[in-house]
């Protein structure tokens, strides 16, 4: 799944970071573009 | 957001990390999630439904976290009871909490059998150490329950914890917490899980307790390794934390004081320790000052709260711990170590008011109020006590009186119930303890109100001198008398071998009164 409970994502043009408290299907934006997978 | 997706979120981020460690037992993440959901299943098969009250009497061990999340992923409620309360006291918290399923350590076993039959027979009163005749055992629920993930239509507002808090006159109080309010505190407060970061929180504060339940909470959401052990014991803690490397305690301020006095103190590793953060009870300021010194590289915090609040409200962070800066700035600094309980959480208003419940100007002293998403909305069944202390617009009054300085810094002055009212004019217990606190004979001092036919009330010190030590009632009014205004010295003093305190360290101001209030 795209998004799992405790993924993290990380925006690459400001820094901000996201935790996946409920997973779903769609995609993570910030800042218009696709959000990183932190690893 | 709610508690169970604590766990869910640290179970995926480092699933194989040492979660709850147990005198040599240890369990990861995901092992503690299984199991909790292998409980959640059995307690489901015994007709366990959303809202429903779950008692647990035991000390803290990994069954107690592992039974509030199992309880949490239902939706039920979990009732943490005072394992140290009198037989009458628990038999009403539990009745009063209509607690469907007791979880019971064997030691209590007998004492609740004897004083509710009801859990004589039947399945509502589950072993938690041992197998027991006729009782359905904690292992054995989990071991033949499935594993599968299970969730609760859980709503954040919903009750998770019902939490019996004693009050100085009457029965303890039920104080319902909810999810939102738990997880209001952790976004503000704590760092979430990272498989960058490993922190070890040796709990030693009971789970009964609500700083107990908001630092296994936090420990949750942060990732944290969390090494439980039954009780408190000096050395045991000492070793503890060496052994185990732990990086972060909560101690109450009596726990620190034996700690840092013990004659072993300088035998043991304590170098991993980072942060020390005390509450519960106010800290005398001599015990703080000789812990800055004796643990030079801890930071330390100052947490103040109420199990109406759900925990800590306001801190004296450890940047107000270090004494550097200028002359002023250390005078300050100082002073708020003396009595400081720090500023309001970011998700905390604080305000002091007066008898009308005007908000004072600054140093003005008065009651202090809370508001926020953590505050509690009522006692559990009683309209009348939570009229008497939410008032109509939200606000909770804690019973503490204190003042607010320039900076946003509030300081105590005392419960309201224990101020001594002298002629008209306030005497802070606190402020007379922490002078009787600093004379080099005295181990520990309370200060309470005895009736005078003058003045109203005049203040007695209670005292209990060190070891060896020799002093007597004349030396010691003298010693106050330079060291506080003439209407606040105590007028009589009266040696005791110990002073009569809860399992948190709190002085009974109330049994005091009545062993030593009389002229």
């Amino acid at each position: 799944m795209a998004n799992e409970v405790g993924k993290r994502y990380v925006c690459k043009k400001c820094g901000a970071e996201f935790i996946v408290t409920r997973g779903g299907k769609g995609e993570l934006h910030c800042c218009g573009q696709k959000m990183e997978l932190k690893k | 957001m709610n508690t169970n997706d604590f766990l869910s979120i640290a179970t995926a981020i480092c699933p194989d990390r040492d979660f709850l460690v147990f005198e040599g037992q240890r369990r990861s993440f995901a092992e503690t999630n299984e199991r909790v959901n292998r409980l959640a299943h059995a307690l489901r098969e015994l007709g366990i439904q959303q809202g429903d009250r779950i008692g647990m009497l035991q000390v803290n061990c990994p069954q107690y976290v592992e039974a509030y999340f199992a309880a949490a992923k239902l939706g039920a409620i979990f009732v943490p009871l005072n394992f140290r309360a009198k037989a009458d006291e628990l038999s009403y918290m539990i009745g009063n909490a209509e607690v469907t399923i007791l979880f019971v350590g064997a030691r209590y076993l007998d004492m609740v059998e004897g004083m509710l039959p009801r859990f004589s027979t039947g399945k509502d009163c589950i072993c938690v150490d041992s197998k027991q005749d006729g009782k359905p055992f904690y292992e054995d629920l989990i071991g033949s329950s499935s594993p599968d993930e299970i969730t609760g239509e859980i709503d954040d507002d919903d009750i998770t914890i019902l939490m019996y808090t004693a009050g100085t006159t009457g029965r303890p109080k039920g104080v319902p917490l909810k999810h939102s309010g738990f997880v209001s505190y952790v976004l503000e407060n704590v760092e979430p899980a990272s498989p960058e970061t490993e922190e070890r929180n040796l709990l030693t504060v009971p789970l009964y307790h609500v700083a107990g339940m908001q630092a296994m909470l936090a420990g949750v959401y942060g990732g944290r390794t969390l090494v439980l052990v039954r009780q408190f014991e000096v050395k045991e803690w000492m070793k503890t934390v060496q052994d185990e490397r732990a990086s972060r305690a909560m101690l109450v301020p009596t726990m620190l004081k034996w700690v840092i006095d013990d004659p072993d103190f300088h035998k043991y590793d304590l170098s991993n320790l980072k942060v020390i953060t005390y509450g519960a009870a106010p800290m005398p300021f001599e015990v703080i000052k000789k812990a800055i010194q004796e643990l030079p590289w801890v930071r330390f915090i100052n947490a103040f709260g109420q199990t109406e609040t759900a925990s800590t409200i306001t801190t004296l962070g450890p940047e107000d711990h270090v004494l550097d800066g200028t002359e002023q700035e250390i005078e300050k600094k100082l002073r708020r170590l003396t009595s400081s309980i720090g500023r309001p959480l970011p998700d905390v208003k604080v305000k002091i008011v007066d008898e009308e419940g005007n908000s004072l100007p600054v140093n003005g002293v008065g009651e202090i109020l809370a508001k926020g998403p953590r505050i509690m909305t009522g006692y559990w069944g009683d309209q009348e006590k939570t009229a008497q202390v939410i008032t109509s617009d939200g606000w909770l009054r804690t019973g503490d009186k204190g003042s607010m300085d320039e900076d946003g810094y509030i300081y105590l002055a005392g419960r309201g119930d224990d101020m001594i009212i002298r002629g008209g004019e306030n005497i802070s217990p606190e402020e007379v303890e922490n002078v009787l606190h600093s004379h080099p004979t005295i181990e520990e001092a309370a200060v309470v109100g005895i009736p005078d036919p003058e003045w109203g009330q005049e203040a007695r010190a209670i005292v209990v001198l060190k070891k060896g030590e020799a002093a007597t009632p004349e030396e010691i009014m003298e010693y106050c008398r330079s060291r506080l205004a003439g209407f606040k010295r105590p007028r009589s003093v009266m040696f005791v071998d110990s002073l009569p305190r809860n399992p948190m360290g709190k002085v009974l101001k109330k049994e005091l009164r009545e062993k030593c209030g009389q002229p």
